[in-house]
């Protein structure tokens, strides 16, 4: 093309080509434009490359950890939700909180267009799951930054990530999906897992944790309990029993909490305040649903009630529980007492039925009194306390005192869901033998969305859905795997 | 960062010197002649010996008409006596003989005759009597010797003229007149006066142009001996535009030579005449394809800005605002909108002056913005400011003042008063259907005595709506010389919106201590001013600096007042509680005003252009400019609102907001023409472009204010937390265009951008364009252009999309509280800029000797990886997550017709015509992913954005009583697309009558929008209380009553497909009556020009819809904050009515003084 230009026509497309070139380059030659492009994060957010030092990873672990507790023992988490499902909660706070009510009837599908009302276990769900996520986003930085001496942290984050999904695996339908935050950005979706599947991954991060937990003997004991707690629910009860025969029993695990919603935690403690309320909300439950136990009638120790005369929302008498009695009395996750419990039914189910009680009332006559506020240990079982001969039970009779004992011991801490459901799974009985059920004594409240006058038939939490409100970008969700009418 | 500002300088520092190499001889050539170039001073001496400016002297305006050819100066000088009766004496020692004349003019002013003819003698022009002058050297200069004359040769010959309209004779002020083949040329004054200095001897084709003018082209043959020439231009105005120039990426080029259709509104001639209060009333219906979408009538509300469609989901969709070449601050509400929910966002598009506009054009997608790449995908607005024009200083006023009030005509709410048949025959109320705040009729125990109706808007003692009032002042000035022109303007708008206190419950505002400021608690005053200097630098380059300072405070009560716009729909009597039908419970008028909400925002625009033509071929430019802005939003809840609220733990309320923006902009272009073979010629360009855009601030918050303390000192908990946010983009572009005998114009370009906020495996983004501009047909009266355009752009993520973030927390731990982190965000690496391609194609046409254009456009518009905000779901913590996995698509027709229908004599009528429809669709989502449930609206796969979506009812008055009840009623489970929330059809007719040769002149513009439902909110509202009509009144429409017991015994969970009714509406929009005094009495009056203009805005609209105005709605989803985690835009435009005040309407009366 140029051939056909005047010589003067060509220098000046030469120059014009130059000038242009020199200018642009000049422009862009010493300007990177990564020198231009690298902005730092928002004001107000960290970005996870500031993260990457040992505090970082510290800080995510301790957030995650707020999370996980806010999940399981905050307010409105699995403890509250499971014991409102089981006889442990009942509901007495009608204005407006159908979801709860539900719950506490044994409905956790809540069906129809016109109630408009999330599945109230939707919430403890999703914070849990976030937690786990976080909690392994913690083990990346804490396995990079940590010195050898601080590894214990990546088991006690293990630990944790297994209790999140034992107690997801003992509350929740089958079908949970494990969806993970990747290390820098992006997701993967979890693909819903069986209950023991669920449990199978608890039992794989209790044994890491134990892994990493080498000479720190809280998270050793922490991460013992969970895993022998998973495999009691998996059936395998002698390895359930080895986990924790090291454990001592004056082991504690305490989750933290706070009156002050805006730290991340707020404990049953708070639920169970008239003060918030005008009026208790949740109440001990007593024999509730014609399984249900004792709790408030036993005046059992271990199940204090505190002397506050105050009333439910519905008029009736409010009965305080004490070990949530102040905001310091935080939920034990994991105990030594829980150990030796694990022990003596891993005895029942060798076929020592005495043995087993036996082991109980060691625990009553050694339990610390640091823990429940006893002050001074037990007296053994006897015979008129619980309708049976305990020095002698049948194995259906020695099941009933173990889990009675379980229930008194652990009130409150969100292990009676998963045992009512071990009853059902493991030992055989029907679902409307241990959990509450014929009339609700709620049921025909006027302020309901629609009348519940008796129990359902569900012995664990629903999985969310989108008619809930509810929604997941998760191609591979299928909701409940199993009904939760399923043990 | 440092080192990369380093190499800007260096850049433009060396560019600067190449060019000013070249310029510095120019200027030491033109350093000789400067005190030549100057022209005669006109002035008088008074007994006193005082020097008076005489340039006013009626001899000296009078106009003359001269053909001087080569003439000497003495006998031009004659001429002019001979011509005007003045009689000039001089001393024939001080003339320069031997310079020779040209002047040919048809109606010039003594004045500027001699000022032509003086201009390079170095004389004055002393009056000495009332017809007698005298001609003296300047003071203070030496007189010029005759043989001091820089030879005609070097210096170049000075060409002087006027342009005028060829059919008014009236000049044409901003008319640039151009050299061709030279870099010559000026902007003609506010006369029509123009002057180039420096024309080589020879012939020369001379150019001029102005918007709405064909273009003129003259040859002169400039001889050597001359000192000076003439040439006037007799312009023709013309509908066919395709002459105008255009400003772009690249420059201004001429219509016809752009592949796209570009939409330019001369803001100049709509601003004087017009009933406007901003820049987006000036954009609305002029430009077809561009939609304003409106929020409501509260002064300062602010409107969306639509061109061709939504095409973004979580991203701006406002188009990009260029203002004199440097990038400003659009963003919904500003960069921080601090208002959120709170009041309508405002278009921070009305900082902007729109009186110190010349004018706007509208780029309206990619295939017309694809140099401007990344943000440009919705389209660019290009606003380019008045100029400075040479001349002697021309002064431009006027004053505006007006009234604003919302048009009434509210729906009343209805109450049946009865008695009960059987047991209590107590009066009672007795609706129709079921209510959840009334008690239902039952068929047989209750019984209609009576139906009242009431809605307090509906009266004066207890509407909101009262009289506001409007005024703006402006004045501009400009001036200057060939070489150095300016332009100075300042503003002041002071406009108080209709809404108040109801005088019924002004006594107890009183009473309960509340400032006298909540009477009228909406309002919004606006300062603005700017100037720019242009200065030529010999005659290779030249340089202009453009600065504004914008300031705009807005007062607007918080429309959290418990429903206050919706009215009395909470289903009170008039007389219930006391509260004068406002609704059971709080008063919310008070509670309204009492919550107060204001907004300060502090703009300095600045820009530094750089013009460099060092060869005719060669033309480089630079510049830099930047928008700095700062805001302060503030948020007061009175304590004295909580004696109707009620008291509770956050006596009185207080917030702020303080947050700057700084946006950096900077362009560097060369462009090289090359003339390849005698028809071809090639245009290269070459551009960088840079924006950088920062903002930080503080915003805090407390409680417990108290009467005497409403601030954060001494509040209750006042907290404070820090935001800020930085992007940047940095991109470069080339464009080869082919231009073939002048009437074929094939032009390719790429730009290639980088940005901060793409994902960090995602490195640049590439778009491509391509188009064609074919002038097929020009012969006599017809013009047909054909045109097809195909373009890319995008709109990148904001910054810290692409991150994984987290939140700094303070939780409980063992031991106490500890400082900790929570992911706030897991980030996606893989982020990537909206990517949206569009083809355009149209003819243009011009008929009737160019009385008639036609212009007609299709475009197919796609936007690929459209960035959904996904909130992960419960398994994920409900984190936001931005993923690229939408598609788009705006198809749709624009048509544009300009016809004079009558152009004879002193009458003139003009008339257009725009219409254009577009269809949304987004084409898909990823698979399996679950539509976005808004509420009324969804973002669903095979449907618009945003449509409305709602439960059909199926009805049947199975009894034939007229009255539906709940039996003979039912309703689909699953909902069902309803329509579109956006209009999808628009069209306006704009016409001009001119009578009396233009000094008389009406216009209207009428507008139209149609194609979509608006979701009445008023009524659905209204159904819960059993307030309706068809609640009340068995004759009622059955659908009306079917969609009420739908609603009301479904317990309100869902939406009634009777509540979204077609919002078809034809406006009047505007009605004006311009007088201009005619030129003899305007001079009479010592002036240029005076006109005076009477104009209503929304005079009346007609409409379907039951609801009110259907154009009234509440935006709040045009919010924009780039804090630490809500980064994305809520496109959701219409959401709802419920809370939306109707248009306002504008009674104005404007005087424009030209002196």
């Amino acid at each position: 093309m140029l051939t056909i230009l005047s010589r003067s026509t060509r220098t000046a497309v030469t120059e014009a080509v130059v000038a242009s070139l020199v200018i642009v380059g000049l422009g862009v030659s010493a300007c990177r434009p990564s020198d231009v492009l690298s902005v730092p994060p928002p004001i107000g957010v960290i970005g996870s490359t500031t993260l990457q030092n040992r505090s970082g990873a510290e800080s995510e672990l301790t957030g995650a950890m707020a999370q996980l507790f806010q999940g399981i023992t905050g307010s409105y988490g699995v403890v509250e939700f499971s014991g409102l499902l089981t006889d442990e909660f009942g509901w007495s706070w009608y204005s407006g909180f159908a979801g709860d009510a539900n719950i506490d009837a044994r409905i956790t599908t809540v069906t129809g267009p016109a109630t408009g009302y999330n599945e109230a276990g939707d919430a403890p769900l999703s914070t849990i799951l976030t937690a786990r996520s976080s909690l392994l986003l913690a083990v990346v930085g804490l396995q990079q930054y940590e010195p050898a001496s601080g590894q214990s942290k990546v088991g006690e984050a293990y630990a944790l990530v297994g209790y999140a999904e034992l107690v997801m695996a003992e509350d929740y339908c089958a079908g949970v999906p494990l969806s993970v935050v990747m290390p820098g950005g992006g997701i993967q979706y979890g693909v819903p897992l069986t209950t023991d599947s669920l449990l199978g991954m608890a039992e794989a991060h209790f044994d890491s944790a134990l892994a990493h937990a080498v000479g720190n003997d809280t998270v050793v004991s922490l991460a013992s309990v969970g895993l022998g707690r998973t495999r009691l629910d998996r059936g395998h009860f002698a390895l359930a029993a080895a986990a924790v025969i090291s454990v001592p029993t004056g082991f504690v695990y305490n989750t933290v909490g706070s009156t002050d919603a805006t730290n991340g935690i707020q404990n049953l403690y708070e639920s169970q305040m008239p003060v918030n309320q005008g009026c208790g909300a949740f109440n001990m439950s007593d024999r509730e649903g014609e399984n249900g136990l004792n709790f408030v009638s036993a005046r059992d120790p271990r199940v204090v009630i505190d002397s506050t005369v105050q009333q439910t929302c519905d008029g009736g008498t409010w009965y305080y529980p004490a070990k949530f009695g102040n905001p310091s009395q935080y939920v034990s996750l994991a105990t030594g007492v829980e150990a030796r419990l694990i022990g003596a039914e891993a005895a029942l189910q060798s076929g020592g039925g005495a043995t087993a009680v036996s082991d109980l009332n060691a625990l009553r006559a050694t339990a610390p009194t640091t823990y429940l506020q006893l002050d001074s240990a037990m007296s053994a079982m006897k015979t008129d306390s619980i309708g049976v001969d305990s020095l002698h039970p049948t194995q259906d009779q020695a099941v009933d005192i173990l889990f009675r004992e379980r229930a008194f011991w652990l009130y409150g801490t969100g292990t009676r869901q998963g045992d009512l459901r071990r009853l059902i799974r493991q030992y055989g009985r029907d679902q409307s033998t241990v959990f509450p059920t014929g009339p609700f004594a709620n049921g025909n409240n006027p302020n309901l969305q629609s009348p519940l006058p008796l129990y359902g038939t569900d012995v664990s939490f629903t999985l969310p859905t989108a008619a809930s409100g509810s929604k997941t970008s998760n191609p591979n969700y299928k909701g409940c795997l199993a009904s939760p009418s399923a043990g | 960062m440092k080192r990369c500002r380093l190499a800007w300088v260096v850049a433009l520092t060396l560019w600067s010197a190449a060019g000013p190499g070249r310029a510095q001889a120019q200027r030491g050539e033109s350093g000789a002649a400067s005190l030549a170039q100057r022209g005669p001073v006109f002035y008088a001496v008074s007994s006193t010996g005082v020097r008076m400016d005489a340039r006013n002297a009626e001899v000296l305006r009078a106009r003359i008409a001269l053909a001087l050819h080569s003439a000497s100066v003495p006998d031009a000088l004659d001429t002019i006596a001979v011509r005007s009766g003045l009689a000039i004496n001089y001393s024939r020692s001080l003339m320069p003989s031997e310079q020779r004349v040209t002047l040919v003019a048809t109606e010039i002013t003594v004045a500027a005759a001699l000022s032509a003819i003086l201009m390079d003698a170095g004389l004055d022009v002393q009056m000495t009597g009332e017809r007698r002058a005298t001609l003296v050297a300047h003071e203070g200069t030496a007189v010029r010797p005759t043989t001091g004359i820089v030879p005609m040769s070097q210096q170049g010959v000075r060409l002087v003229g006027r342009v005028t309209d060829a059919r008014t004779l009236t000049g044409v002020g901003q008319a640039t007149v151009h050299i061709e083949g030279t870099p010559l040329g000026a902007i003609a004054d506010a006369d029509g006066r123009y002057a180039i200095a420096g024309v080589a001897p020879g012939n020369h084709g001379v150019i001029a142009r102005r918007v709405g003018y064909s273009a003129l082209t003259q040859t002169i043959t400039i001889r050597g001996d001359s000192g000076i020439a003439h040439l006037d231009f007799a312009l023709t105005a013309t509908p066919t535009k395709l002459d105008e120039i255009v400003t772009t990426a690249i420059g201004d080029q001429r219509r016809y030579q752009v592949g796209n259709v570009i939409s330019t509104i001369n803001v100049d001639s709509i601003a004087s005449t017009a009933p406007v209060t901003s820049i987006t009333d000036i954009l609305a219906s002029r430009a077809p394809g561009l939609e304003v979408v409106e929020t409501g009538g509260l002064t300062g509300s602010g409107e969306a800005i639509r061109i061709r469609g939504q095409s973004s989901m979580a991203l701006q969709s406002d188009p990009i605002v260029i203002v004199d070449g440097v990038r400003q601050d659009n963003s919904p509400g500003g960069s921080y909108n601090l208002l959120v929910g709170v009041v309508p966002t405002p278009n921070r598009l009305n900082d902007i002056d729109f009186s110190q506009v010349a004018t706007i054009d509208v780029l309206k997608g990619p295939a017309a913005s694809t140099e401007y790449g990344t943000d440009a995908a919705s389209g660019v607005i290009v606003i380019t400011t008045k100029r400075g024009i040479s001349g002697k200083a021309q002064w431009h006023a006027s004053a505006e003042e007006g009234l604003n009030d919302i048009p009434t005509g509210f729906p009343d709410y209805y109450y049946s008063w009865g008695h009960r048949t059987g047991g209590s025959n107590a009066a009672t109320e007795c609706p129709l259907v079921r209510s959840s705040h009334r008690p239902q009729s039952t068929n047989g125990t209750c019984v209609v005595d009576s139906v009242t109706h009431y809605n307090p808007l509906n009266h004066s003692a207890t509407s909101i709506y009262g009289v506001g009032t409007r005024g703006k002042y402006d004045l501009d000035v400009s001036g200057g010389t060939d070489r150095i022109r300016y332009f100075l303007a300042g503003g002041l708008t002071n406009e108080t919106g209709a809404l108040r206190l109801p005088p019924v419950f002004v006594p107890q505002a009183q009473a309960s201590g509340f400032p006298g400021s909540v009477l009228n608690p909406n309002g919004e005053q606006q300062r603005s001013g700017r100037a720019n200097t242009f200065l030529r630098l010999g005659s290779t380059a030249d340089i202009s600096l453009n600065v504004a300072y914008l300031s705009t405070f807005q007062t607007v009560p918080s429309l959290n007042g418990g429903g206050l716009f919706a009215g009395a729909n909470a289903g009170s009597p008039p007389d219930s509680a006391n509260n004068y039908g406002w609704g059971r419970g709080p008063i919310k008028p008070l509670i309204a005003v009492g919550t107060l909400t204001s907004q300060q925002t502090d703009r300095f625009t600045g820009g530094l252009s750089w013009n460099w033509r060092p060869t005719p071929w060669l033309v480089g430019f630079a510049d830099a400019g930047i928008d700095h802005g700062s805001q302060r939003s503030q948020v007061t809840r009175l304590p004295q609102v909580l004696s109707y609220l009620g008291a509770g733990p956050d006596n009185g309320q207080y917030s702020l907001g303080q947050v700057g923006t700084d946006i950096y902009s900077a362009d560097l272009r060369v462009a090289a023409t090359v003339t390849l073979t005698r028809t071809l010629k090639a245009v290269t360009t070459f551009g960088l472009n840079l924006r950088d855009s920062r903002s930080s601030g503080l915003t805090s918050y407390a409680t417990g204010l108290s009467t005497a303390n409403l601030n954060l000192a001494g509040a209750v908990n006042p907290s404070v937390n820090q935001l800020g946010a930085r992007s940047a983009t940095l991109g470069g572009y080339g464009e080869e265009q082919l231009q073939v005998a002048d009437r074929l114009f094939v032009t390719g370009a790429l730009r290639v951008d980088a940005a901060s906020g793409f994902g960090y495996s995602y490195q640049t983004a590439t778009y491509p364009k391509l188009s064609a501009s074919w002038l097929a047909v020009q012969q006599g009266q017809t013009t047909v252009r054909l045109r097809g355009a195909f373009g890319a752009a995008g709109v990148a993520p904001y910054n810290g999309l692409a991150l994984q973030l987290y939140n700094p927390v303070v939780v409980a731990a063992t031991g106490g509280l500890a400082t900790a982190v929570q992911l706030q965000q897991p980030g996606n690496p893989n982020l990537k800029p909206e990517y949206t391609e569009e083809w355009e194609g149209g003819v243009d046409i011009g008929l009737w000797g160019n009385r008639m254009s036609i212009e007609l456009s299709a475009y197919s518009k796609t936007t690929q990886d459209a960035l959904y905000s996904e909130a992960l779901g419960w398994d994920l913590g409900g984190a936001p997550y931005e993923i690229n996995i939408g598609e788009i698509r705006n198809r749709g027709l624009e048509g544009q017709i300009t016809v004079i229908p009558v152009q004879s004599g002193p009458l003139i009528w003009t008339a257009t015509v725009n219409a254009s429809v577009n269809s949304n669709l987004l084409v898909h989502l990823a698979p399996g992913l679950t539509p976005l449930n808004l509420g009324a609206q969804q973002i669903a796969p095979g449907y618009p954005l945003y449509g409305f979506w709602g439960n059909k009812e199926h009805y049947a008055d199975v009894n034939h009583d007229g009255i539906i009840e709940p039996s003979e009623v039912t309703v689909d489970r699953t909902e069902t697309y309803l329509g579109s929330s956006l209009p999808t059809q628009q069209a306006s007719f704009d016409t001009r009558i001119a009578v009396l040769n233009g000094t008389l002149s009406v216009g209207a513009l009428f507008t139209y929008q149609g194609g979509y439902r608006v979701f009445n909110a008023f009524a659905q509202s209204g159904a819960a209380n059993g307030t309706l009509p068809e609640q009340n009144i068995a004759e009622s429409p059955l659908w009306q009553q079917a969609r009420a017991v739908a609603y009301t015994t479904n317990a309100y969970g869902y939406y009634a497909s009777g509540y979204f009714e077609d919002g078809t509406v034809l406006r009047f929009q505007e009605l004006s009556l311009t007088y201009a005094l005619p030129g003899q009495f305007a001079h009479v009056a010592h002036v240029h020009s005076l006109s005076l203009t009477g104009a209503i805005r929304n005079l009346a609209y007609w409409t379907r819809y039951s609801g009110g105005d259907p154009s009234a709605s509440y935006a709040n989803g045009q919010n924009y904050q780039p804090s630490a985690n809500t980064s994305t835009v809520n496109n959701d435009l219409r959401t709802s009515g419920a809370s939306a005040v109707p248009l306002a309407r504008y009674f104005q009366f404007r005087l424009n003084v030209g002196f």
